[in-house]
């Protein structure tokens, strides 16, 4: 069992070594990320022990591919991202309210302004900006103190999450997205420092995109309330 | 800049990862899960998954590297689990990791990786096998007592102690190990 969050011993020690490994499962696994949230100790021993465990991934003899390996994997990413056109007649389902719904009048009028800039010749530069074309932003908002974060929809359907000024997370974690839908949430990027761009790998129309505090490297499953969220053109 | 075509831009991200670190990823696969197709299909998703989040890491940053190799792995202990929940178990997965030093092939491994190998030989046979079986097998230390029918305590001890060893073997390879 480990001791009160700010209490340090062997027990601790050995519990750290085996979360470097990723090893410990279920309540210990709690537990002990409740303790490694406040032990600056924990956290100098989990960086070292990560540190060796990353010495040992590469110890191991390199593995050329088999043919086509390559190829499969390229077609593979084509494919999501040729998504279907976004279809704005279509009924979205009603997403997870952390938020209000935004303002359906927008969705319109950027969907309109995008196929002006197409017809004025956006095209001639490429079906590549094509589908880059923003046709939705909506601000996450919530419970951080610092930065913004926003979801931009590409035409192509493809969803960017851009952070901007949001305080590095704590170590040993990281900050996860979320697409949250009545069947529940799904991992869709992380960003280890809260900043930059991350391109969400689940569609997000319809949706509310989350994101949440996660001990390194993320999980499949979000393990605390959200900071930031917002519901998704609808 | 590729020819033009929809996502193209992201598209080279992913070739720049997989052209980066394809052999480590497969080499770490194919060492926890002695099977070149099971390997394939899970490095297939580990750059999946990198490639969808790759936007907020610099390529040029030694800890994509880490990271990618952390979903790597991750997934093939998954893979290793769900193995060993069928009934019948599989012979690969029972192979002495022990077996599988290949020195022929050392000239391809990085400096890190070597140190790791030298310091993994340096251990006591009783710290290097609880390490063997925690990372290559992905074993918990519940587990590994019950494998090596040992105490757990005596295993979580060792698990510690094996890493401090290796820690101070990589941070001065020259120095002689004295502690544990």
């Amino acid at each position: 069992m480990v001791g009160q969050p700010t209490e340090h011993g062997a027990n601790e020690r050995e519990l750290a070594a085996l979360y470097a490994l990723e090893l410990l499962e279920g309540a210990e696994l709690a537990e002990f990320e409740r303790h490694f949230a406040g032990c600056k100790r924990c956290a100098d021993i989990v960086a070292g022990d990560q540190a060796v465990t990353a010495a040992l991934a590469v110890s191991v003899a390199p593995r050329e591919a088999s043919p086509g390996f390559r190829q499969r994997l390229m077609q593979r990413a084509a494919g999501e991202m040729a998504r279907e056109p976004v279809d704005l007649n279509r009924a979205a389902p009603a997403p997870v309210k952390l938020r209000p719904r935004g303002s359906r009048l927008r969705l319109w009028a950027a969907a309109v302004a995008a196929a002006l800039v197409l017809a004025m010749g956006g095209a001639a530069a490429g079906t590549q900006i094509y589908a880059s074309q923003p046709l939705l932003s909506v601000a996450l908002t919530g419970s951080a103190t610092a930065g913004r974060a926003t979801v931009v929809l590409q035409r192509s359907g493809a969803a960017v999450l851009h952070l901007d000024g949001m305080a590095a997370p704590p170590p040993g974690h990281v900050y996860e997205v979320w697409v949250i839908d009545a069947g529940g949430a799904t991992p869709a990027g992380i960003s280890a420092d809260g900043r930059g761009s991350i391109l969400l790998s689940q569609p997000v129309l319809g949706k509310t995109v989350a994101i949440t505090v996660e001990p390194a490297p993320g999980g499949p499953a979000p393990t605390s309330t959200p900071i930031l969220a917002a519901a998704v053109g609808s | 800049m590729s020819e033009p075509s929809t996502g193209g831009l992201s598209l080279a991200v992913l070739e720049a990862l997989y052209d980066a670190y394809h052999h480590e990823a497969l080499g770490l696969a194919y060492r926890l899960l002695r099977d070149g197709g099971d390997a394939e299909d899970i490095v297939q998703d580990a750059f999946m998954a990198a490639w969808r989040a790759a936007a907020t890491y610099d390529p040029s940053r030694g800890s994509t590297r880490t990271w990618l190799l952390t979903l790597v792995r991750n997934r093939a202990i998954d893979r290793l689990r769900s193995r060993r929940r069928q009934p019948v178990t599989a012979l690969k997965d029972d192979m002495d990791p022990a077996d599988d030093v290949d020195v022929s092939d050392e000239a391809s491994i990085t400096v890190d990786g070597l140190a790791a190998r030298k310091a993994m030989a340096s251990l006591p046979e009783e710290q290097r096998r609880v390490i063997e079986l925690a990372y290559f097998a992905g074993l918990t230390h519940t587990e590994i007592a019950d494998r090596l029918s040992a105490p757990v305590g005596t295993v979580k001890s060792r698990i510690r102690l094996a890493l401090d060893r290796l820690r101070v073997a990589l941070d001065d390879p020259q120095q002689p190990v004295a502690i544990g």
